[in-house]
This record gives structure tokens, C-alpha cells and sequence, in this order.
């Protein structure tokens, strides 16, 4: 057989092995129902099988295409690839500390707008650049940003605004960039959550100067382990490649050498001159990429995703719809103002007088096998790791205690099915009869 | 990286040929950006062969506007084996030759020979924009038969444009090099200078910028 004949055999092989490996794999009542799993069929095994026979194992032929595709999916030029949305969160912040920005570049001290009242790598690369994180409280039930609190917390600081979409829902862009506008600030758009979403139709990630995404299988769309940085700005761009590919000055992909055709003929600092372009270092930077394999398996993901982004909708709603009758003692998310957002999750936050505690409820959900999840860290300023931590907190964040104390979330990711609603719909209503009794 | 296909040769002078490329995945174009460009038909999984790395004159969507001078063994293949339907494959875009914020600022572009390629680009961007009285173009070449696309630069840079044709005489363009004095007359200190030309060229006026203070010079060194 010839090495094509070869290869279509073992595709042909991969598809009748995803069919009696992961065919059957459907959901039984009975059955957990998680907040978010991998949803795939046999193209992702047969991508991820076909790239690993090129044994290119780096960055190769998926990754290009995937950069390409995820880029027009979410309206931006550029994609950078990275190994995980936390490693995209590091790249963006990274970037805006890069010399090449000039004044415009933040420095050890500047501050930065966020939240607390979510996952721990928003606010981490602030804190890893030497950058002040400036905590403001959130809205509830849209999670976001209290708007009429950001320009209470800039200070002649401020260089920057790095905040989440909490679980999908967008935050107000609106108030956001009109400050960021006004100041002058750098806006980081972490997507993570909220690949599909849309603000005033616009795809999020478009309104800041960069956006993150995260691929790890609870998210929108997977490649195992995996994220990416997007921008429309080309010199960010440049920037952001240079901090995933060790810092250096050199844009040549993986196997290619002396694409800038100006390798050994240029001055740069003070080495020697002619001192081999590929390394040369201009920050100090990090190896953040992605395999070949990650990509290919994106690469069948993103076909998907349209509907992904559509059924997390569709079950946000249809779940909405059930949870209604409960409103006396739970309070129901809401969109943004003017957002249509592809959830992540379906958040709760079960209010202070209603009777019981969160805890009660979440435990009662997870012993009926159906998972919950907190919004992340809480409250981040009350986490172990961040007690000792300079920051400046606007208000008494009373808001994100609430979130800290009462609030968690369910899954509407898009394996979950009506029948599956309807049974998270009989728990919730088992629950609240066994307190009437 | 893309797939590229040539879509049509156009003649200019014997060594000099104006390629169309239609490519697959269509990316913004910058203005002064270039390419990498290998006649061999790879994948990014696979090492990146031998290319070569030209400036893009223009770009309009998926069609990339290439003018290429046979001067040297690869060039002298993509003579021979560029026809209409060659499939190739080009990384792109590259390049910081021209930064989008100096848009309103003056800029002058010296160009040798085929070096007047960013330029053509470079020059409609800004005619795009309304801002075509930014710039202005000293133009070097040896013949009129080398000059690229006369009727478009006199449409981009109207007064603003000298052509200096070195070794034949002709009427109304002076039969000599660009002087200092030509850029002079064009550029003071706050003008953004552009060179392209020959090895010789780019590092003659890169010299002699720099020993009239010129400080805001950059240059693009490609085929």
C-alpha cells in the first residue's frame, strides 16, 4: 500500500472506532448532567489522528487554517494560538508592557480596572506584569462590571481596563470604552467565556484592543488544552507572537528560517552586528504555543460552533423558562443591556431570605447528579493566594460578596437536551417541595 | 500561510515582469508590507523551503500585484515556471515599513529601479485616504522603458514627483541621480523618508540621510 493508501485506511479505521468507542455515548436518565463537556463526533478523532501522522507536532498546516477561520468567526485579523486562555490572558496583558508601545506602554506600578468577582487568570497577568489590579464591584444578574462605579476607580494610574464577560454575558462595552475612551486606557476583553457573543451585534473581542478565548474542554468549543489572543491591531499582534515565542524579535514559524530575508544583517541593541536574527530577544517572553494536534481538533470544533453558540442560547432559554416559578427565592441571570450572549453557564444566586442556604441547594443538585459550579474564585481578594496582594478596591465590593456567598451556576452547554432540562426542571421542584414540608 | 495561484504575467522590459497572484486566504493588506514567496507547493506541517522575499505593489482582495526583476537563480526560475495557473505558496503579510499613525504626517518615498514596487501601493493607500498631498516620490531609473506604471504615480503624485532617468536623455525629467538637494526640496527633518532600490542605492542615501540628520528614514530591502 502507498502512504496515502496507508493513511486513508487508518481514517477509515479512526471513524469505526469513534463509532465503538464514543457511538453509544449518549445521555440515560439517571445519568450526571455536568455544567459542560466536550461535545465532539468522529471528525475531531480523525483530525487529531491524521495531524498526528504528519508527526509535525508543533504548530503546522491545523494551525494556520484554525488562526485563519477563528479569526473571521470572531470578526478580528488576527489569531494568535496559545496553550490555554489563562496563557492568552498572560500574552494580552504581556503585550500592553511591551517597550515597542513607547509611552503608551503600561509600567511596573500602572493600574488596571477589573473585577473580582471571577476566574483567578484575569487578574493574574496583572499582578505577574507588576501592574496594580483596581477591584470594582459587580452588577447582579448580569455578573459584569457595576457601570456606573469604572470612572470612580481610575486614578492618574490607570493605563488599562482587563475584565471577563462573566459566563458569556457581555459586559456593559458600552460604559466601558466610553471611559477607556476618555482616558485613554487599554481595554483587554477576556472572551474566555463568551465565544458568540454579541454586543449591539457586534462579535465581543472587537471593541477592546485585545481579546482572549479559551479552547479547555468546558468551553465554547475545544482542543483539549488551548486558547488564543485576537486584536486588529497589527503591531499588537506582532507584539503578542513575540511574548508566546519566547520573546524573541524573529516572526519566523516553527521550521522556517530567515523569512525577514534580513537574518544576519541587522543591529539590534548592543550585540554584535549581524547577530543571527532568530536570536534576538526584544522581550522577555514565554513558549506558549500549540500543538498540531490541538488545532485539528479545533479545527472540527469550529465547524460546530455556530451551532454550539446557538443551542447554549436555546437551552439557557428553555432552562430560564422552567426556573421561573422559583423567583421568589432565586434570583435568575439577565442579559446586558443591549448583548445577546452565547452563555457558558446558567447562574443562580439564591437570595438572602429565601429560607436556605446556597449550599443546601447546590448540595441537593449535586446529590440528584446535577453539577454546579461557583462563579470561580468568589471573591479573589479573599482567596489564600491573594491576601498579601497590592490592590486598590473601589467601594466594599457588596456585590461580589453576594456572588462569593449565594451565587452558582449550571450547565446549558450544548450536550445537554430537553429532556435533560426537563430533568433539572424536577429537581429544582423536589427541592423547593421538601421545604414546604 | 497561503496558497497562491498566478493568475497573469505581464511583461514590463525583459528582466522585468508584473505577476498577479490570487490568494487563498485573504488578510488585510499594510501598505509597504512583503512577502515570502517559494515556488513549491508546502504546507505549514512541512519545512519551509527555499523562497524569496518580495515587496507587494498592491493588493486588491484576494489579487497580490508583484513586480519582480530577474536577478539571480530563483528569480530567473519564477521567470520560467510563473504562467497563469502555477500553483505557489506565499507567508504574509510582513513587514513595519510604513506605520498607519504617520498617515497625516509628510512622507517622502526614494526608489530605485524596481524599487518604486511599495511604493505604487503605498502611494494609492494614501490616495485612498484623500491624503495623496502627504506624499511625494523621487523616482530613479536607468531608461523610460524601466519606468513601472508612469500613468498611475502621475496620478497618485501629480507636481510631487521626479523622475530621474540616468541614462538616456528625454524630455522634461532631469538625466542625472537624485541630489540631496532633490530631497531638499521635498523633505525637511519631520518628514518621513522612504528607500528602495538597489543594495547600492539603499545604502547610499541611508548614508547620506543620515549625514544630513535625516532621522525618521526607513527602508525596505526586499526583491
Amino acid at each position: 500500500m502507498s502512504e496515502n493508501e496507508i493513511r486513508d485506511q487508518i481514517v477509515k479505521l479512526t471513524k469505526e472506532y469513534y463509532h465503538e468507542k464514543f457511538g453509544q455515548d449518549k445521555y440515560k436518565p439517571g445519568d450526571r448532567i455536568p455544567f459542560a463537556r466536550r461535545v465532539f463526533d468522529e471528525n475531531e478523532l480523525v483530525n487529531l489522528v491524521d495531524s498526528s501522522l504528519d508527526f509535525w507536532l508543533t504548530a503546522g498546516r491545523y494551525a494556520n487554517d484554525f488562526e485563519y477561520e477563528f479569526a473571521q468567526f470572531m470578526s478580528q485579523e488576527h489569531c494568535l494560538l496559545v496553550n490555554s486562555g489563562s496563557s492568552a490572558n498572560l500574552v494580552a496583558l504581556s503585550t500592553l508592557t511591551s517597550s515597542k508601545l513607547g509611552e503608551r506602554r503600561l509600567k511596573k506600578g500602572d493600574e488596571v480596572i477589573t473585577v473580582a468577582a471571577g476566574f483567578p487568570t484575569t487578574i493574574n497577568p496583572i499582578i505577574q506584569n507588576g501592574l496594580v489590579p483596581v477591584f470594582v464591584d459587580v452588577d447582579i444578574p448580569t455578573y459584569n462590571i457595576k457601570s456606573e462605579d469604572i470612572e470612580k476607580a481610575v486614578s492618574n494610574k490607570t493605563r488599562a481596563i482587563m475584565i471577563a464577560h462573566t459566563l458569556g454575558n457581555p459586559f456593559d462595552l458600552d460604559a466601558v470604552m466610553a471611559v477607556a475612551e476618555k482616558y485613554n486606557l487599554f481595554v483587554v476583553e477576556d472572551c474566555c467565556d463568551a465565544v458568540g457573543s454579541t454586543y449591539r451585534g457586534k462579535m465581543v473581542g472587537t471593541f477592546g484592543h485585545l481579546a482572549t478565548v479559551s479552547f479547555y474542554p468546558a468551553h465554547h468549543m475545544t482542543m483539549g488544552e488551548g486558547g488564543a489572543v485576537l486584536t486588529n491591531d497589527d503591531e499588537l499582534y506582532r507584539i503578542a507572537v513575540s511574548f508566546r515565542d519566547w520573546g524573541r524579535d524573529c516572526y519566523c514559524a516553527p521550521g522556517s528560517d530567515n523569512t525577514c530575508g534580513r537574518r544576519f544583517t541587522m543591529q539590534h541593541g548592543n550585540l554584535p552586528y549581524g547577530y543571527d536574527h532568530k536570536y534576538v530577544y526584544s522581550h522577555i517572553g514565554y513558549n506558549l504555543k500549540v500543538t498540531d494536534m490541538q488545532a485539528a481538533v479545533g479545527m472540527a470544533q469550529l465547524e460546530k460552533l455556530p451551532y454550539f453558540v446557538e443551542k447554549r442560547k436555546d437551552n439557557f432559554n428553555k432552562l430560564k423558562g422552567k426556573l421561573e416559578k422559583f423567583n421568589h427565592a432565586l434570583i435568575l441571570p439577565e442579559a446586558t443591556e443591549n448583548a445577546n450572549p452565547s452563555w457558558f453557564g446558567f447562574p443562580i444566586t439564591v437570595k438572602e431570605d429565601a429560607g436556605f442556604g446556597r449550599n443546601e441547594l447546590t448540595v441537593f443538585l449535586e446529590n440528584n447528579k446535577i453539577m454546579t459550579r461557583l462563579i470561580f474564585a468568589g471573591n479573589v481578594t479573599k482567596q489564600p493566594a491573594y491576601l498579601d496582594v497590592d490592590c486598590r478596591i473601589i467601594g466594599d465590593l457588596r456585590n461580589t460578596d453576594i456572588v462569593m456567598n449565594n451565587t452558582f451556576f449550571v450547565g446549558v452547554y450544548p450536550g445537554i437536551d430537553d429532556e435533560q432540562i426537563a430533568y433539572m426542571e424536577s429537581v429544582f421542584v423536589s427541592f423547593f417541595e421538601g421545604k414546604k414540608g | 500561510m497561503s496558497a497562491a495561484v498566478v493568475e497573469s504575467v505581464n511583461e514590463i522590459m525583459p528582466n522585468i515582469r508584473e505577476y498577479i497572484l490570487r490568494v487563498d486566504k485573504v488578510k488585510r493588506y499594510n501598505p509597504g508590507s512583503f512577502v515570502q514567496l517559494t515556488l513549491d507547493q508546502v504546507s505549514a506541517s512541512e519545512i519551509w523551503p527555499d523562497s524569496r522575499t518580495f515587496s507587494i505593489a498592491s493588493w486588491d482582495n484576494e489579487k497580490m500585484r508583484f513586480i519582480i526583476k530577474k536577478s539571480g537563480e530563483y528569480t530567473s526560475r519564477i521567470f520560467d515556471e510563473f504562467k497563469p495557473g502555477r500553483l505557489c505558496t506565499i507567508k504574509y503579510p510582513f513587514g513595519e515599513m510604513f506605520d498607519r499613525t504617520t498617515i497625516k504626517e509628510r512622507h517622502l518615498f526614494l526608489a530605485g529601479g524596481v524599487g518604486i514596487t511599495p511604493f505604487l501601493g503605498l502611494g494609492k493607500f494614501f490616495a485612498m485616504n484623500d491624503l495623496k498631498e502627504n506624499v511625494s516620490l523621487l523616482y530613479s531609473v536607468k531608461t523610460m522603458r524601466e519606468l513601472i506604471h508612469f500613468d498611475e504615480l502621475k496620478e497618485i503624485f501629480g507636481g510631487r514627483m521626479s523622475i530621474h532617468v540616468t541614462r538616456e536623455m528625454t524630455h522634461g525629467w532631469p538625466n542625472r541621480r537624485i541630489s540631496i538637494n532633490d530631497v531638499q526640496k521635498l523633505a525637511d527633518h519631520d518628514t518621513n523618508v522612504y528607500i528602495c532600490g538597489s543594495k547600492e542605492f539603499n545604502l547610499d542615501f541611508s548614508y547620506l540621510l543620515n549625514q544630513y540628520k535625516y532621522t525618521k528614514v526607513r527602508m525596505d530591502e526586499w526583491e
